[in-house]
């Protein structure tokens, strides 16, 4: 794609890439816990998948109540949004069959066009959604930052960033998301010293 | 002591040269500490006078606290500067860094020694970590490998350190350019400054120079470039992102210092690495980032900062081996080092250095059948 911004940010100044990766690691870290709860199951497909939204979102709630550029919204249903600045987006599975524009996604894009200052050229988006999407692919968790035009209600792919991949780790289930770890106090490393033998000067039995 | 003539080959130049200046001594010092000339000690170190005096040579060993055998040895060659990396608030001067390099060559030569007579030592892993992407990254996969979790605090940086295999020793000296240094041996080798009162600093400096084994290796150091690369890994090892993001204490718009100050005493770093994290993780803005920097300043915070925790890290492993060795071997007379000086080098307490006198020393042989 020609003429593209190369960052996040130079498609809007709210969208910077500290921001995007943090948001990207919540999603990483939470499959991986649900990775590590659900290890050695099987058929437990949906299951996981309804963790892994879970611990998405409560993450994001809980991150969105304690710092100013990120605000939780909850939609209909089971639906949120969360905005980074003045951007309105959306973290969700990414598909191949890209996902038609929810309702509240085209009433968000509907009010930025109004309310968000994109920058000069960008205007002729018009209809224009943010999401984060994520995907597993192998043992890998890749996370984009994709911006969708949407013409009627199918998505057309605008540009897409790519946030982060990282090797799916199955941390352990019981690590709690948003508790306050501990330190690990580690034992000191290990060494074991060579055969040097501790001789009293009186014993001559082995000197040859 | 006799003043006989000691032949040919008995001074190395370099050997010399090293030990002097890993004493951090000035050739006119060293003269006036041996009671010798400043030219004898010229003479020796540029190998004109070959056959120094028996006598000249012990007076020379004892004003450096080393054993004359060590001056007639080839030294472990220092290493190479460029591998050096350097952590510092100011330019290193060249009699710093060839005290530094010198340290660098001795404390080299003791560690290839302990590790070779170890049966047993943790395989180094900075060597099995994959520096690519980004450093957040990097510095999350680390953690892990390491045992330390994604988001707990970290205990104890040096014991962590060690146990991936590096060896970490302290220098003493009024360096005040430089908090610490690394370079790549035939194990990672890391020396941080014991002299600087901010314990937090300390365990900062130690994880720059892990990131630099890690992120730089064999890689020319000390730009800007990677010097922030290597503040960066130490931010993210002591103050991962998610666990920082969660607890970085908010106040509206305003700092709160007390919140800072309670996370230094959770997490084992000084709020002005606290306020640095919290400005890349864009969590402040800039202007409240330069509110706080000017708030650490004013307090005299960038001086000596308080909530520092009562003592700073020791290293473990290299005293801790040195001391089982000296059980059984004549570890000073062997390394050509003083227990004095041995025991500064390695953190161990003198004492432990000193073989028990009814104890003799020898390899364990095949049992012979009885």
């Amino acid at each position: 794609m020609s003429n593209r911004p190369e960052h996040p940010h130079e498609f809007h100044p709210d969208l910077a890439t500290e921001r995007l990766q943090l948001i990207a690691q919540v999603v990483q870290d939470e499959i991986g816990r649900a990775m590590g709860k659900f290890a050695g199951e099987t058929k437990v497909g949906w299951s996981r998948g309804c963790t892994v939204y879970e611990g998405v979102k409560n993450a994001l709630e809980t991150m969105g109540l304690s710092t100013a550029w990120l605000k939780y919204q909850q939609e209909r249903g089971m639906a949120y949004s969360v905005r980074i600045g003045e951007v309105p987006i959306r973290v969700q599975r990414f598909d191949d069959e890209p996902k038609p524009a929810m309702d509240f996604e085209k009433d968000l894009s509907r009010r930025a066009k109004t309310q968000v200052p994109f920058p000069l050229g960008m205007t002729r988006l018009s209809n224009c959604l943010v999401r984060i999407e994520f995907e597993i692919v192998g043992d890998e968790v890749r996370c984009h930052l994709r911006v969708w035009n949407v013409k009627e209600d199918d998505p057309v792919l605008y540009h897409s960033w790519e946030l982060g991949t990282v090797a799916v780790d199955a941390a352990p289930a019981d690590v709690r998301l948003l508790g306050r770890a501990e330190a690990v106090e580690l034992p000191p490393a290990d060494f074991g010293v060579d055969g040097a033998e501790q001789v009293d000067d009186n014993d001559e039995s082995d000197v040859g | 002591m006799s003043d006989e003539l000691l032949g040919t080959g008995y001074i190395v130049p370099r050997a010399l040269t090293i030990a002097r200046e890993f004493r951090g001594l000035t050739r006119t010092e060293l003269a006036r500490r041996a009671n010798v000339t400043r030219q004898t000690i010229v003479n020796l170190e540029t190998g004109e006078t070959a056959t120094p005096t028996r006598v000249t040579v012990e007076m020379i060993a004892e004003a450096l606290d080393v054993l004359p055998q060590l001056l007639g040895e080839e030294p472990t060659p220092p290493p190479p500067v460029e591998i050096l990396h350097f952590r510092g608030g100011a330019r290193v001067t060249a009699r710093s860094s060839a005290h530094l390099l010198a340290r660098a060559s001795v404390y080299g030569k003791v560690t290839d020694y302990l590790a070779a007579h170890c049966s047993r030592l943790p395989p180094d892993a900075f060597a099995k970590v994959d520096p690519s992407g980004d450093i957040e990254d990097v510095a999350a996969r680390v953690r892990r490998a390491w045992g330390v979790g994604a988001d707990a605090p970290i205990h104890s940086a040096v014991r962590l350190l060690e146990r991936a295999g590096a060896f970490v020793g302290s220098f003493e000296g009024g360096e005040k350019g430089v908090d610490a240094y690394s370079w790549q041996s035939s194990r990672p080798l890391i020396l941080c400054n014991s002299d600087r009162e901010s314990p937090t600093r300390v365990r900062f400096g130690l994880l720059h120079e892990a990131g630099h084994l890690i992120l730089h290796r064999g890689r020319e150091t000390g730009d800007k470039q990677t010097e922030e690369e290597a503040n960066r890994f130490a931010s993210a090892m002591l103050l991962p992102r998610r666990a920082f993001w969660q607890e970085f204490p908010r106040f509206g718009s305003r700092l709160n210092w007390a919140g800072m100050f309670e996370m230094k005493a959770r997490w084992g770093a000084s709020v002005a690495a606290i306020v640095r994290r919290a400005y890349d993780l864009a969590i402040i803005t800039p202007g409240q980032y330069k509110t706080a920097c000017i708030g650490l300043s004013a307090n005299g915070w960038r001086k000596r900062e308080p909530g520092e925790p009562d003592v700073a890290e020791k290293p473990e492993l290299a005293p801790s081996i040195a001391a089982m060795l000296a059980k059984h071997r004549p570890l000073t007379r062997e390394l050509g080092l003083s227990p004095k000086a041995l025991s500064e080098l390695v953190n161990a307490d003198e004492s432990a250095l000193i073989p028990p006198q009814n104890t003799v020393v020898r390899l364990k042989s095949p049992r012979r059948p009885s």
